[in-house]
């Protein structure tokens, strides 16, 4: 901390500068056994839900769900069939997970009902406490190796407080997985690590660039933009391809 | 057909082909809302401002402007002559490559018949330096040949001298190009042209002594020029957009308080929508008695009908406390609606209704008479569930009640990227909520 406000080199601006949080330290995090509730945040399409359930999983089963404003929170609980006769209590996917020591990863979860969202409070309670009575009077405790990943766009300062405070770790990812970027052509994954910084008006995901390119050698370049990007986007994104790709030429 | 057209969606992509990536993103700016702007298109590398019309017929001045990102200098290079004839062929250079390499920048008729308006009235002026730069920099586009019959039509020595230049330029670029083995040909054959050039200008009248122009018309529809080459003359920098200008230094949205009042009084549900419906599955049992009949014996959430409903309760609304009141009783289960308003610098958004609950009439006078915190509002309900929907007349307003392009700018995007729908009124809006349920 012997740094000045007048040290205002670029190499010093680099260094003051928080620190970015990059995919190979995300998976270490995913990896550890201390860690168990995680919040995993960043641009849509860079592969936080593709990271999760293979890193976070260790190699167990992983169920995913995506919450929605209409679902329920007797969707991830679980909920009473009419079998005959008979009422049969069927698990939702985090009772199974819970019960199974599995992995759960909640896609979207800003997205979800007030309802859900309160029945996660227990489910995100750290694993000494986090405990829940079902309807059929069943009490259960998380199995170990039960793990809740959560992935969102948006940052957790938009969770309720109670909620937030229940995730283990926080990770803001900025950066296209590399993986994702490595099956792109040379070409694509150029545009690709341009694009996704751009503003939000302009911003191309990495998920449109994996279609464009496998597309365009059904459809040529031209035809394949214009159907992933529409036609007036996709003629700005074809040229801008086009001409990048005279360069040196 | 009519075809849905989005400015937002024309925007170019000089990030994808610079030849050294830099992460900060472009400004693209609307050529044609741009004051001050001479040209359709513009780009200025250093400070990474673009301009092109952000209109359907744009395609080619945008490719145009692209291509100066992949192949012109960051910046132009200073001369000890007129900066315009290294521009002009400059952009001779670029439009050439890019013909080459099949994609000419290829005006409209309409456009074209524009640019021969100018050359004439140019030449009529005889401000032969502006009808040189116009047609020098027309190489390698479909004005070329219009422009080049015009020229034979002047007088002589003029018209010849000005074929005979634009003849040379053409020559000479594709001769570098060819020498080289690429599309386009490289950036110091054209400063060496441009000097060449320059000279024989000033021989012939058309640069005074110190190799300037006399005066300077620079406005042809393909003419790049960095720096204040942009801007009608006695500007000193380049236009930045107004957009840009009023965001800089313009109105500011207001400071917003987000507050809270008790919520007492509990909505009873209407209109046929009850907070919860018999399910034959589900964990709680609540109606044993529907067994037999149809086993939907569980309590459901009925489908939510959450959303947010934000209402500007400014002055130009002219909403009484009685207009909110009655909407109120009438609002569905579950939309949290808030309404704000501002005065001076400051606003007040206020939650009104939420969760079935609503504050009681008290609480829904109006903080103040203007908009002011239109911006903040909207930032507030966009991380609101949806749908949300904003109920205004429109106007948009910052500190002091005042507006600015830059504002509705970035409460239109805003609007667009967290889906919210605007209506005018409250009985547009308990239209919309009616047909939604
Ligand atoms: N590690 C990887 N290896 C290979 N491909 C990957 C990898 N990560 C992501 N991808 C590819 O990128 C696509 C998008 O990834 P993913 O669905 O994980 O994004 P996301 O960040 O969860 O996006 P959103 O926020 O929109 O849900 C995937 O469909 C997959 O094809
Ligand atoms: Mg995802």
């Amino acid at each position: 901390m012997t740094e000045t406000k007048t040290e205002t080199s670029a190499k010093k601006k680099g260094a003051t500068r928080a620190s970015r949080i990059d995919w190979a330290l995300v998976e270490r995090v995913l990896a550890s056994e201390i860690v168990s509730r995680v919040y995993l945040w960043g641009r849509p399409g860079i592969g936080k839900t593709y990271c999760a359930i293979h890193a976070g999983g260790r190699g167990g089963a992983a169920y995913v769900c995506t919450l929605t404003q209409e679902m329920p929170s007797s969707e991830l609980r679980g909920h009473w069939i009419p079998r005959g006769s008979e009422l049969v209590w069927h698990d939702g996917p985090i009772v199974r997970a819970m019960r199974e020591g599995a992995l759960i990863v909640l896609n979207e979860l800003l997205h979800g009902s007030d309802d859900a969202l309160s029945f996660l409070h227990p489910v995100l309670e750290r694993p000494e406490t986090a405990c829940l009575t079902l309807p059929t009077g069943e009490t259960i405790r998380p199995a170990p190796g039960f793990r809740v990943i959560v992935t969102e766009n948006r940052p957790p300062s938009e969770l309720p407080s109670a909620l937030r405070d229940r995730f283990d770790v926080t990770l803001e990812v900025t950066e296209p997985h590399p993986k994702a970027l490595a099956s792109l052509s040379p070409a694509m994954q150029e545009a690709a690590r341009r694009s996704f910084t751009l503003e939000e008006d302009r911003s191309v995901s990495v998920r449109a660039w994996l279609v464009l390119d496998r597309l365009q050698h059904e459809l040529g370049l031209e035809n394949a933009c214009l159907a992933v990007f529409g036609a007036q986007r996709g003629s700005q994104i074809f040229d801008a391809l086009s001409l990048a790709a005279t360069h040196g030429g | 057909m009519h075809e849905h057209f989005d400015t937002d969606l024309c925007r170019p992509y000089p990030e994808l082909v610079e030849p050294r990536f830099q992460s900060k993103p472009y400004r693209v700016h609307d050529a044609d809302a741009t004051r001050g702007l001479l040209t359709r298109g513009a780009v200025d590398q250093v400070r990474r401002d673009i301009w092109v019309p952000l209109a359907d017929d744009a395609r080619s001045v945008c490719r145009h402007e692209l291509a100066h990102v992949l192949w012109s200098p960051r910046r132009l290079p200073r001369v000890a002559f007129e900066p315009g004839v290294l521009a002009a062929i400059e952009d001779a250079r670029i439009n050439l490559a890019l013909r080459r390499i099949g994609t000419p920048s290829d005006l409209d008729d309409e456009a074209e018949a524009y640019v021969a308006m100018l050359a004439a009235r140019d030449a009529k002026a005889r401000e032969y330096f502006a009808l040189f730069q116009r047609c020098v920099a027309s190489l390698g586009t479909s004005v070329e040949a219009a422009l080049r019959a015009q020229l034979a039509r002047e007088p002589h020595p003029i018209g010849p001298a000005l074929g005979a230049w634009m003849e040379r330029v053409d020559r000479r670029l594709e001769a570098a190009r060819a020498r080289r083995g690429a599309v386009i040909a490289p950036f110091s054959a054209a400063l060496a042209l441009a000097r060449e050039l320059a000279r024989e200008l000033r021989a012939f009248g058309l640069l005074d002594a110190d190799g300037r122009a006399r005066t300077r018309v620079l406005s042809s529809c393909t003419v790049h020029v960095e720096g204040d080459g942009l801007v009608e003359r006695g500007r000193a920098r380049p236009p930045r957009d107004e957009e840009f200008e009023t965001q800089d230094e313009g109105v500011e949205p207001g400071r917003m308080t987000v507050r809270r009042v008790p919520l007492e009084v509990a909505l009873r549900a209407r209109g046929g929508l009850p907070a919860w419906r018999a399910g034959s599955e589900g964990s709680v049992v609540r109606f044993v008695q529907r067994w037999p009949v149809d086993r939907a014996i569980f309590r459901r959430r009925a489908r939510a009908r959450g959303g947010t409903l934000l209402i500007d309760h400014s002055g130009s609304m002219s909403l009484g406390v009685e207009d909110l009141d009655r909407f109120l009783l009438a609002a569905p289960i579950g939309m949290r609606v808030a309404v704000y308003s501002g005065e001076g610098a400051v606003g007040e958004l206020r939650v009104v209704a939420d969760g079935g609950r609503r504050a009681a009439v008290p609480h829904l006078a109006r903080f103040g008479k203007g908009n002011i915190v239109d911006l903040p509002a909207l930032e507030w309900l966009a991380r609101q569930r949806s749908p949300r929907i904003w109920v205004t007349d429109g106007g948009v307003t910052g500190v002091g009640d005042r507006s600015s392009i830059a504002l509705r700018t970035r409460c239109r995007s805003l609007r667009r990227r967290a889906a919210i729908r605007r209506v005018g009124s409250l009985e547009e809006a308990r239209k919309l909520l009616c047909v939604a349920s």
